[in-house]
């Protein structure tokens, strides 16, 4: 990746850059409203998908038992595959929104990871509404921390928040993940 | 074995030891640098190792332990305080060793990609925290007094690397410990079941896998003689380790350093070709791939005879059979 695009930070110019949108006197910048959106309205078709369609229901068998999905008929090689690409395509469309927002270089993967660890494992492995709830905590922790305390003390709270709370529950704060 | 190859391995070892132990005189400068950082890794390969391989927790902290040995090293040797290097020693072995054991009870109670991502949240909150403490002097890290002898340092890490692999090897290989480890890694509840403190044996592991990358820490900041957090806590060095075992041979009493030795050498290869280390990164890549795929016990399955343990199926967090799961 470095070797092929290098280091160099790029960003994506887009028509909504500069515009903002007043609500109620909140002044809201127009590419992270066009974000936000986009995150709910992927969040809630692939939450559809995962709950109210066959192939859902497949991926969430597979999830619980590889083993006992295969017995019942489900083709878990061809769901895992399934599975890796939606996550590697949804993966790639939130890449773009960052890219729109912030500069992006192809170091910021790994950073970007641990981020998804965060909200992931805070939420529980497997929970949907536990997702929204730890997306919501993560970027309040990082808004708060960078605003009362200062910038560099963000990253190091959010990773502390995050061992502490894989201690304390290690099934996400709701208790609702799959166990460990 | 009969008599006439006992003598020829004994031969072969000592002529080993010898081009080993006179490395400095004949290899220059260049060369002696590389198989000073040949031993360094090869040791801190064996050192993940012990915890990766011999007790099946795969760590993405272990670069902390590093960072401690080199930081406390480094704040100890400031001119201000200007202690002996060897007194640092103890000091950050202590600290890795606190740490570990401090930080081990809880975290090792989670398994598999937990525990994975728990150290390395851990290395990360370590690493942020190491840039805004003082007594680190933040991002712009700290200057040692530097000692420019590279054969010092050769022979410091070569004591070092093969102290590391007699002392991994006696505990894990040849003493009832490294059965208990290894129980515990098969099955940790029948290991319970038949009597092992496997909470006790997993913190012992855990700090003998931490203290071990305390003292090549130590060594290098000396060697380098200038250190930040993003130099000896980052995530890279910890990837590094967890690499090289893999290539070499997870769980394997040697393999490890085999791993350590190979990807550093082409590591400094490829950044004398090419001055930078970002296409070596694309090499492992696909090397570790391959390795995974085709090779799950390392290079050293490559030798006849070498038992597989087939280890890189049941650990790697991301690729656990479900029989794991009980």
């Amino acid at each position: 990746m470095l070797t092929a695009v290098g280091f160099d930070p790029r960003t994506v110019h887009t028509g909504f850059a500069n515009g903002t949108l007043s609500v109620v006197g909140l002044e809201i910048p127009g590419l992270r409203l066009a974000g936000f959106v986009f995150a709910t309205v992927a969040t809630g078709l692939f939450v559809g998908f995962l709950y109210f369609t066959r192939t859902g229901l497949a991926i969430r068998a597979v999830a619980q038992d590889k083993a006992n999905a295969g017995l019942m008929g489900v083709n878990v090689k061809r769901i895992s595959m399934l599975v890796y690409s939606i996550y590697a395509g949804l993966t790639g469309m939130a890449g773009v929104l960052i890219g729109a927002i912030y500069a992006v270089t192809a170091q910021v993967g790994p950073q970007y990871a641990l981020l998804a660890f965060f909200v992931v494992v805070v939420a529980g492995l497997g929970s949907v509404l536990g997702v929204f709830v730890a997306g919501l905590l993560l970027g309040l922790i990082q808004a708060v921390v960078t605003v009362y305390i200062g910038p560099s003390y963000t990253l190091g709270i959010v990773f502390g928040v995050l061992f502490v709370i894989l201690l304390v529950s290690p099934r996400g704060i709701l208790g609702r993940g799959m166990a460990v | 074995m009969s008599r006439a190859s006992l003598a020829a391995r004994v031969l072969v070892l000592a002529v080993v030891a010898v081009l080993v132990l006179t490395v400095p005189g004949w290899a220059g400068d260049y060369w002696t640098r590389i198989l000073t950082g040949v031993c360094m890794w090869a040791g801190l390969a064996l050192a993940w190792n012990v915890l990766g391989g011999y007790a099946g927790y795969i760590s993405f902290g272990h670069a902390v332990f590093f960072g401690i040995g080199a930081y406390a090293t480094a704040v100890l040797m400031q001119p201000g305080r200007h202690w002996n290097f060897f007194l640092t020693l103890p000091v950050g072995v202590a600290a890795a060793a606190l740490l570990a054991a401090v930080v081990g009870w809880p975290t090792l109670k989670l398994r598999g990609a937990y525990f994975a991502i728990a150290t390395w949240a851990l290395a990360e909150a370590i690493l942020q925290l190491a840039t805004v403490v003082g007594f680190t002097n933040g991002s712009s890290g700290l200057v040692i007094p530097s000692f420019a002898s590279s054969s010092f340092f050769y022979y410091a890490m070569l004591v070092a690397a093969v102290l590391t692999f007699l002392t991994t090897y006696t505990l894990l290989e040849r003493s009832r410990w490294g059965y208990q480890v290894k129980a515990l890694r098969d099955d940790e509840a029948t290991a319970r079941s038949v009597g092992i403190d496997t909470t006790r044996v997993k913190i012992q592991a855990f700090v003998l896998s931490a203290v071990i990358p305390a003292v090549f820490g130590a060594i290098d900041a000396y060697w380098i003689t200038f250190i930040n957090p993003q130099s000896v806590l980052a995530a890279d060095i910890t990837d590094q380790m967890v690499v090289m075992a893999l290539i070499g041979g997870l769980g394997h009493s040697w393999g490890p350093a085999l791993g350590a030795a190979l990807l550093f050498v082409v590591n400094r290869q490829f950044v004398a070709e090419f001055g930078d280390t970002t296409s070596y990164i694309a090499v492992v890549g696909a090397l570790v791939a391959l390795v995974v795929l085709f090779l799950p016990d390392g290079l050293v399955s490559l030798i006849p005879g070498v038992r597989r343990l087939g280890l890189v199926r049941r650990l790697l967090p991301l690729s656990r059979p479900e029989a794991e799961r009980r």
